[in-house]
């Protein structure tokens, strides 16, 4: 997917003059928000639970080399194929190879977030392969040409009169508003795509490396018929889906629908171990799992950076941002929004064109209360920041000007003489500043700050002065 | 295509590079592997047992708790005594939906029933499911189930397991047991008996425990059936039956 991370400010800019959307996240927000609430209250200790979870992610992460050894293993063992992605261009390769040597001409794909990271669909596209994306949300922003602005609802930034205007104009069909008929179409209309197609392609939410086996979580339904009705079956995971057991998993089944959207469960949890079996009907005849790095090596190496990679992607910390709220997903440049796009998207790309990723929170700490793996997302966006500011191999250019103001003020403070001559002389330097009782359109390099800020004049006498 | 970085390498290509470089990453070079010990044959087997009495127990209440949870997701929840009351219940959903064509499971518990007889004497046609063989008649046969499944009216099949505290069929893939039977008609029925309702997932991991231990592995599928499909990906709006099915009707034949 395009990078737009460095466009930031101008996308959170346009996305706060858009009351509609605004409007709508506070609505999304506070739904799942409240089902998530709800649902975690009926579970007898679900503190335990988070706890538990996060000791499963943590304690799989500090052997992961050897959990995705033995899930490769296993997945080979159940007649499957693995293959290794070092990166996007190695991801796109491998599943390219295997849709040309068999002669694929149309794909149906389940949600991915990780077949957005390397840009799956375009490259598809572009060697001439049908490639349909069948999750009602992704097959409306598949037609409008939009990034995902939500993890778990991406096109819920639509309106229906928008998707009826989508519908009329890109299906040929008449347009109705009413969003049971907008659905009915869509399931007509992929009906006979999922019937046609010769290869699925589906995400993984959670791999067990015990049995081989990669487990899908979905309330449509789409999913089940991309890896039940075409011949192959493609799934592509980041190394840090592998849990090691059947326990853990049952561990996280109860964690990621309540902690999602409120369900108990989700509508269809699928566990897949391999391609089917002698003397069924259904399911893939050839099962392959893509395990890609991408990036994701590397930020096993920071201790204090590693838990970002717990994330089950459930999306509550989205639901919960205040900030999010305001600025909405497409604000966030890439695949990943909300509190975890601001600490995993700085981490997978360049960090020069991320920078200001870590600084989108007023650091509330709503996000650690309600992650189901406990990841400490404060703290690892504390770190981030910390890391943009000080550490030579992620700083892309010193912030020149922030530098020298910190200098500055240093020197004030270091010294009573020059502080009382300062705040004297500040007080004068201010004057056309001053529109009522702020400072407004302070000049550069204070700028932006009084933009965003609305910053009180120094008085006219001195606390100290009294 | 690489995203580049000013951090250093990305990781390319094949198996030992990257897991050469978790294993950097993480300082794991040369250390042992750790187990994999799934709890001893004894123990399982008494985990289940215990699990089969505490349902014993509480039948009526795991009964009572299914009903509550299949309704609440917009489910039909049907508790019979007898194999003619579950015709009857059957005959009665075929009629109200006008039902022409069905698909279903192989199954002791739908022969039982005598379901075949039943469709036959309603004129329903029943789209025949044989085991798949790798010939090419049976690849024809198969391409071919695919195109007529989609006039399927309602899709019949038993279930592995229900889970009572949120309302769930445990489905097992396997041959004649296919997996679009409760997934591309709009209308599932689901058939179960009483020794088949568990409390919740806490109780069904020994039961998978056990078949990994004994087989060495799982299903090809294992499926969580929860409620019909569902979207709110319009403003938030509920719609079911998006590509699943619409209506879920579980029948408990407990005699």
């Amino acid at each position: 997917m395009e990078i737009r991370t460095d466009q930031f400010k101008e996308l959170s800019r346009k996305a706060l003059t858009n009351t509609l959307l605004r409007q709508r996240l506070g609505q999304i927000g506070s739904r799942f928000s409240l089902g998530r609430a709800l649902a975690f209250s009926q579970l007898s200790d679900p503190e335990a639970l988070r706890l538990k979870a996060n000791s499963i992610k943590k304690s799989t992460l500090e052997r992961l080399d050897y959990y995705l050894e033995h899930l490769e293993s296993k997945v080979i063992e159940a007649g499957g194929k693995v293959h290794w992605a070092g990166d996007a261009g190695d991801a796109l390769r491998i599943v390219c190879e295997i849709a040309q040597k068999n002669g694929v001409r149309s794909i149906v794909k389940g949600k991915s977030m990780m077949s957005e990271e390397i840009g799956l669909n375009e490259v598809l596209i572009g060697q001439g392969i049908d490639t349909f994306e069948t999750d009602l949300g992704e097959f409306i922003i598949q037609l409008a040409g939009e990034p995902p602005s939500h993890i778990v609802g991406p096109a819920l930034h639509k309106t229906k009169a928008d998707v009826a205007d989508l519908f009329a104009e890109k299906l040929g069909i008449e347009r109705v508003e009413d969003p049971e008929e907008l659905t009915m179409i869509a399931r007509q209309t992929l009906r006979k795509r999922f019937l046609d197609a010769d290869m699925g392609i589906s995400g993984v939410n959670f791999a067990i490396a015990e049995t081989g086996t990669i487990v899908l979580f979905e309330n449509e339904g789409n999913i089940r018929l991309s890896t039940t009705l075409p011949r192959i079956h493609v799934a592509i995971m980041g190394i840090e889906k592998v849990i090691p057991t059947l326990e853990d998993l049952v561990v996280m089944m109860k964690l990621l629908a309540r902690s999602a959207t409120g369900q108990k469960l989700s509508s269809y949890v699928s566990m897949i171990t391999g391609p089917r079996r002698s003397g069924e009907w259904d399911g893939a005849e050839e099962f392959h799992l893509v395990i890609l790095d991408n990036g994701r090596s590397r930020i096993l190496k920071d201790q204090d950076l590693r838990e970002t990679l717990y994330c089950i992607r459930c999306g509550s910390c989205l639901n919960i941002c205040p900030v999010y709220h305001q600025i909405g997903g497409h604000s966030y440049g890439w695949v990943y929004s909300g509190p975890i796009g601001s600490i995993l998207t700085p981490q997978l790309i360049d960090p020069e064109r991320a920078r200001d990723l870590p600084f989108i929170s007023t650091l509330c700490g709503a996000c650690a209360e309600v992650c189901p793996v406990k990841i400490n997302i404060p703290k690892v966006l504390l770190r981030l920041r910390s890391k943009l500011a000080e550490d030579p191999q992620w700083m892309a250019r010193p912030h020149r000007a922030e530098r020298a103001v910190m200098g500055l003020i240093g020197l004030f403070l270091e010294s009573p003489s020059v502080y009382r001559i300062g705040s004297r002389l500040a007080r004068i330097i201010q004057i056309p500043f001053k529109k009522g009782d702020r400072l407004k359109k302070l000049p550069p390099p204070f700028r932006e700050w009084s933009e965003g800020q609305s910053p009180y004049p120094f008085a006219k006498r001195r606390f100290l002065d009294k | 295509m690489t995203i580049s970085t000013k951090k250093g390498l990305v990781v390319k290509g094949n198996r030992e590079s990257i897991l050469g470089a978790v294993k950097r990453a993480l300082g794991n070079v040369g250390a042992a592997p750790p187990e994999f010990v799934l709890p001893e044959s004894e123990k399982i087997s008494a985990r289940l047992e215990e699990i089969a009495e505490e349902v014993q127990k509480r039948k009526v209440d795991l009964v009572q708790s299914l009903s509550v949870e299949v309704e609440a997701l917009t489910g039909k929840f049907f508790w019979v005594n007898s194999k003619k009351e579950a015709r009857n219940c059957l005959e009665s959903i075929m009629k109200e939906k006008g039902i022409s064509m069905a698909v279903k499971w192989n199954h002791p518990l739908l022969d039982a029933l005598e379901v075949d007889s039943l469709l036959e004497s309603l004129e329903i046609k029943v789209l025949p499911i044989h085991p798949m063989t790798n010939d090419q008649k049976a690849k024809k046969k198969g391409l071919q189930f695919r195109k007529e499944i989609e006039k399927a009216g309602i899709g019949l099949s038993s279930v592995d397991f229900v889970l009572a505290d949120s309302g769930t069929i445990v489905v097992n893939a396997c041959a004649g047991r296919e997996r679009s039977t409760s997934l591309v008609p709009p209308i599932h029925v689901a058939f179960l008996k009483a020794d088949q309702i568990l409390p919740g997932l806490d109780e069904l991991l020994p039961f998978l425990q056990k078949e990994l231990k004994e087989k060495g592995d799982l299903a090809s599928c294992l499926t969580f059936i929860t409620g019909p499909s569902r979207t709110a990906d319009i403003e938030l709006t509920l719609i079911l039956g998006v590509h699943g099915p619409k209506e879920i009707y579980l029948i408990l034949l407990d005699d």
